[in-house]
């Protein structure tokens, strides 16, 4: 606790000594607020005004231009990490986000440009530049990506509102912004919960606290400064790149698809969890993109957070490795993997869900057929060895 | 962070390897650094068809004296076979004891509370968190900003991790001219080796 506070304490102190601050950079806030008027109709626990917000912000926060400074704070078992950042977003799809060099970040300067195609992202100290093309931009022409996409949208809204109790918990002042703070409480265990803060007068979302399964708080993201419908020239969204910067191709997934073709496009039998945790659903898979984890990656989701599900052949020569490989549950950044290896495949489970239900969707992967917690078995399994090893000379 | 093997140490790794004896951290890496050394996958193809062939032949018949020798050899070992009970009489107790005193530890580490054990795994882990981290940018309520702070941190990481350092020495980098967002055009080194990077 008193590690939050002083790395919240920290960035305060870096925040108001930025060179924005001090240069007293004229902060355009909207003046009209629709808030104090609506206020008066609403319950402030009136769940199809929270509903309402969220259909809103799920559908049109992209099309809203602003230009910002935003604060993330991600807390996770070895530590914290924080980073401040610079966003100027120009509606539908130009987005700039400059990480900022902090005390409390270990990177230097982060450039990220995207414009909806590709992705630049600039590394000055590396002196690289990671160049992405999305998915989206692979379809072809005529394809219709965009319906693709608000069926997804649509499909994950109704997700969020069968596995959600969504409130309206109340309001605050935010940024220099009215907000309706509405909160997001899974209805099935194992699962994160959030709170979300919704501009009153745009349907934007101006700070997000998300809770592990456990109830603490695993990151919280909020504007400190934000101007909404700048004048932005399209000049912000290049990126000048010295000619000595080497420039790192990085893969791209595929799309989204049925099973049944991903395992065509795989060409190896792809185990499917016969476990799928309540409220989620399976929504597809996709071939990884490293040419060295071939592996095939099948999505679920409950419409707020997603389980990735990676299974990847052993890759030289198709050799069946008979021996299996010890499980694992390991947190990073307030992710959790559960990754073990069996029958000549690697499996990798990964989400931000209690341990429990990453062990549960392992134990339902046919095959291995695993009878046991995961843990034990391997533990038992490195018992045996070791005892076989230490006494074998007897035998 | 994991350091790349070198091609030496592959090569002293490779029967092991065909003989699926290595433990998954070495399986890995000697599997990443066959798919960019064509010297190491000689020696690797090499190496398995001698095996193959070995598996081929015929075993010999054995001397007629073999029995009666290897009887022999059994016969004259129960001597020191009885020194070696009476040793571990006094052994086992002690090993047992140590076992017990050691468990804890071993339990605590097994199930990853060990943070060198937990490093040592996402070593291998960026690929799988990069593409989750994706995934999940197309959420309708996902945070962008923090997502692509780790996106990006992932990419990074994988830059600077040995596994992005040629591995491949005999083979230069190929420098091309690309062109940036700016139109301007730019003289960088491809990045083609770019080991699990290469696209399939």
């Amino acid at each position: 606790m008193f590690k939050r506070l002083a790395a919240v304490s920290a960035l305060c102190l870096i925040i108001a000594s930025s060179p924005l601050t001090l240069q007293g950079y004229r902060i355009a806030f909207a003046s009209k607020s629709l808030l104090p008027e609506e206020r008066s109709n609403i319950s402030p626990f009136d769940s199809r005004t929270a509903m309402s917000l969220i259909e809103q912000v799920a559908e049109k926060s992209g099309s809203i231009s602003f230009n910002a400074t935003k604060t993330v704070i991600l807390w996770y078992p070895s530590g914290t990490s924080a980073c401040i950042s610079k966003i100027i977003h120009k509606a539908p799809n130009l987005t700039r986000t400059e990480y900022l060099p902090s005390s409390a970040s270990t990177c230097g300067l982060r450039t990220v440009i995207s414009d909806g195609k590709s992705t630049w992202h600039y590394e000055p100290d590396l002196q690289v530049v990671f160049h992405m093309t999305e998915t989206s931009s692979l379809l072809d022409e005529g394809d219709a990506g965009t319906n693709h996409e608000e069926f997804n949208l649509t499909q994950d809204v109704s997700l969020i509102k069968a596995n959600y109790d969504i409130t309206l918990i109340g309001t605050e002042n935010l940024a220099g912004r009215q907000a309706y703070i509405i909160g997001l409480e899974p209805r099935h265990p194992g699962n994160p919960s959030r709170k979300i803060w919704v501009d009153s007068e745009y349907p934007f979302v101006l700070r997000t606290e998300k809770y592990a399964p456990c109830g603490t708080m695993s990151s919280v993201s909020f504007y400190n400064w934000i101007e909404f419908f700048p004048t932005l020239s399209d000049d912000l969204f290049e990126l000048d790149i010295p000619s000595h910067v080497a420039k790192v191709e990085l893969p791209v997934s595929g799309d989204l698809m049925p099973l049944d073709k991903l395992e065509k496009k795989a060409e190896f039998a792809i185990p499917v969890p016969g476990f799928v945790p309540p409220g989620y659903k399976i929504e597809g898979g996709m071939l990884s993109p490293y040419r060295a984890f071939p592996a095939a990656h099948i999505r679920l989701t409950d419409g707020l957070n997603t389980i990735s599900y990676f299974v990847t052949p052993r890759i030289i020569d198709g050799n069946n490795r008979g021996e299996n490989h010890v499980a694992d549950v390991s947190d990073l950044l307030g992710t959790k993997f559960l990754r073990w290896s069996d029958q000549g495949y690697d499996f990798t489970l990964v989400g931000e869900v209690d341990k429990s239900l990453l062990i549960e969707i392992a134990q339902s992967v046919n095959p291995p057929r695993m009878t046991r917690g995961l843990s034990q078995q391997s533990l038992s399994q490195y018992l045996t060895k070791f005892f076989y090893q230490m006494f074998w000379i007897d035998r | 962070m994991i350091r790349n093997m070198t091609c030496e140490k592959v090569k002293s790794l490779l029967s092991a390897y065909l003989d699926s004896e290595l433990d998954y951290h070495e399986l890995r890496q000697v599997e990443l650094h066959l798919l960019d050394c064509s010297s190491c996958q000689r020696e690797c193809r090499s190496l398995r068809a001698t095996k193959d062939l070995l598996g081929t032949l015929e075993s010999p018949p054995l001397p007629g004296e073999f029995w009666p020798e290897l009887k022999e050899r059994i016969t004259s070992r129960s001597v020191s076979r009885y020194y070696l009970r009476l040793l571990m009489k006094v052994l086992a107790p002690a090993t047992a004891l140590l076992v017990l005193a050691i468990l804890p530890f071993a339990i605590t580490t097994h199930e990853g509370a060990s943070s060198g054990q937990v490093e040592a795994k996402t070593d291998l882990i960026e690929p799988y968190i990069r593409e989750y981290v994706i995934s999940e940018l197309d959420r309708p309520f996902s945070d962008k900003t923090s997502l692509g702070f780790v996106a990006t941190a992932q990419a990074v990481t994988m830059y600077s991790s040995d596994f992005l350092e040629p591995h491949d020495h005999h083979t230069p980098r190929e420098a091309v001219v690309t062109q940036n967002r700016t139109g301007q055009r730019t003289q960088a080194n491809a990045f083609q080796r770019v080991m699990f990077l290469s696209p399939r």
